[in-house]
């Protein structure tokens, strides 16, 4: 009998929330995620496909150094069926052809950049979340204890035969359910920016830009 | 239900959701963008035994936790996401709306599969694939069709066993579920 | 297993084999697609849809032509040939339509696409 708990208890420690790295460990979370978020504007508007691809992989590995692992599967995935339904529409100088079917430049390179963009967006996105995010207000709330409660939910073992299903997750449910805490939840100690962060962010944040501002001049 | 319990429901049910997209997640899919729908039961559950506007919370909730877990948050696969979960639930508040008693977990969540490949496509043609976006629909409205059914008749089942479920309709809802 | 469907169940059972069938409908119906302008400048090709209004510019033998699509329709609109036939040829619309500027060796031809 296959046991779904310990697999996903083991996916919330690979997703890294908890890892310590110089990311969470010199840089408040809040901040982190302010100073990721005004590197977003300028990469969506970058026009270079090799500015864009740059920078998606500078925040990969940021990503990498920050988690200790990546999956880079499915952003490959990503990319290529990108590529893949572009080409689908031929547009632009022929390259070669596939038996009957045109592959053509334009449509490639429109390709490329949506899924280097989506790429980059979801890699910049993934590195402004850290663990303890303070969302400010009611709403905050709300999502602390939904936050709560799935970390509770994915500590039970649900027994998975067919015939014992419905019961066992309705007993973890129960379970969990009826020991829900309803007070104020404790927020542990905000790490606080050490100059080394505030460095790193001021270069992060400077890059970025910078990349943008260059084509303005290049063109 | 009383507007303490429901405090302690919304939440409860957005990490079940949260809960079931992990699962859903680690079931091996042949195509990666053919999903279960499986973060959709807590919110067929929620129309039986929550407010209208309760279960609309409950929706943003489940979209943005799903956004916030999976580091998605700002970027397109997000707006795929968000608009393909905004538009399921829409759907499904609607179709309960209009039939109430006349309406099983089944049909629930076929509106709510339909009404998710409907907007993601609309996203998709927009944003990512342009006209080649036609070749994937007849796959993904036959993959909901059938997720949709199951997860329906699966829904429909859970209601009517878990105990858990009939303790809190049993607290005084807008519609009863007949057993 | 029980099959407890309802009457509005059958409702979206309907809808949704509809969704199935209609869009393989369509694609059989469209997948013939816009046509489109291929473009031969000497030994190369290019395809532009005619759906997409713009400008090009092709430096064919003689020297730079410019082609332009608008209005589902596409056209010499500027050749660097002396008699200028190509301009006279008109614009392409439909599958068959032909256009061509053998001196500066630029050739237009609409298709379907597939």
């Amino acid at each position: 009998m296959v046991q779904v708990t310990d697999r996903n208890r083991d996916r919330g420690r690979e997703t890294g929330m908890s890892r310590k790295s110089f990311f969470t460990q010199s840089i408040n979370p809040n901040t982190l995620f302010l100073g990721t978020m005004a590197c977003l504007l300028p990469f969506l508007f970058l026009r270079s496909l090799l500015f864009i691809f740059i920078e998606m992989l500078l925040f990969i590995t940021l990503n990498y150094l920050k988690k200790g692992k990546i999956k880079l599967l499915p952003s490959i995935i990503i990319i290529v069926s990108l590529v893949f339904f572009n080409l689908l529409t031929p547009v632009g100088k022929v390259l070669f052809r596939i038996g009957h079917f045109p592959i053509t430049l334009t449509a490639l390179t429109i390709g490329l950049r949506k899924g280097l963009i989506l790429t980059g967006m979801v890699q910049i996105s993934k590195f402004a979340m850290g663990r303890n995010l303070h969302f400010p207000g009611k709403a905050g709330i709300l999502v602390g204890r939904t936050f709560a409660c799935f970390d509770r939910i994915t500590a039970m073992k649900i027994d998975l035969a067919p015939s014992q299903l419905i019961t066992s997750i309705d007993d973890a449910l129960t379970k969990v359910y009826s020991t829900m805490e309803m007070g104020t939840e404790e927020h542990p100690a905000a790490v606080r920016t050490t100059k080394y962060g505030k460095i790193f962010l001021l270069a992060m944040i400077s890059l970025c830009w910078i990349l943008f501002l260059i084509q303005g001049i290049n063109l | 239900m009383s507007s303490t319990e429901s405090r302690k429901l919304i939440p409860f049910l957005a990490a079940l959701c949260l809960f079931l997209a992990a699962v859903e997640y680690a079931i091996p899919k042949p195509l990666p963008f053919l999903r279960l729908g499986l973060a959709n039961l807590p919110i067929i559950i929620s129309l039986f035994l929550l407010k209208p506007r309760e279960t609309l919370l409950l929706i943003f909730l489940k979209i943005i936790g799903q956004g916030l877990i999976t580091g998605t948050l700002f970027s397109y696969i997000f707006l795929f996401s968000a608009s393909g979960s905004f538009a399921s639930g829409l759907a499904m508040m609607g179709a309960h709306r209009l039939f109430g008693r006349k309406i099983s977990a089944i049909g629930l969540s076929l509106a709510g599969a339909a009404a998710n490949n409907i907007a993601q496509l609309a996203v998709a043609y927009f944003v990512l694939f342009g006209s080649a976006t036609k070749y994937i629909a007849p796959i993904l409205f036959i993959s909901g069709g059938i997720t949709g059914f199951l997860l329906g008749l699966f829904t429909d089942r859970f209601m009517e066993r878990s105990k858990w479920f009939r303790s809190l309709i049993g607290t005084g809802t807008e519609e009863e579920k007949q057993a | 297993m029980k099959f407890r469907v309802k009457a509005a169940d059958l409702i979206f059972i309907i809808l949704s084999l509809a969704l199935i069938a209609g869009s393989l409908l369509f694609i059989a119906r469209h997948g013939n697609g816009t046509p489109r302008a291929i473009i031969k400048v000497r030994d190369t090709e290019y395809i532009y849809p005619l759906n997409m209004p713009q400008t090009l510019t092709f430096h064919g033998e003689l020297g730079p032509a410019t082609v332009i699509i608008r209005d589902n329709a596409v056209f010499f609109q500027e050749s660097p040939c002396r008699d200028k036939i190509c301009i006279h040829m008109g614009e392409g619309r439909k599958d068959g339509d032909f256009m061509a500027c053998l001196p500066n060796r630029i050739i237009i031809t609409v298709e379907n696409s597939r």
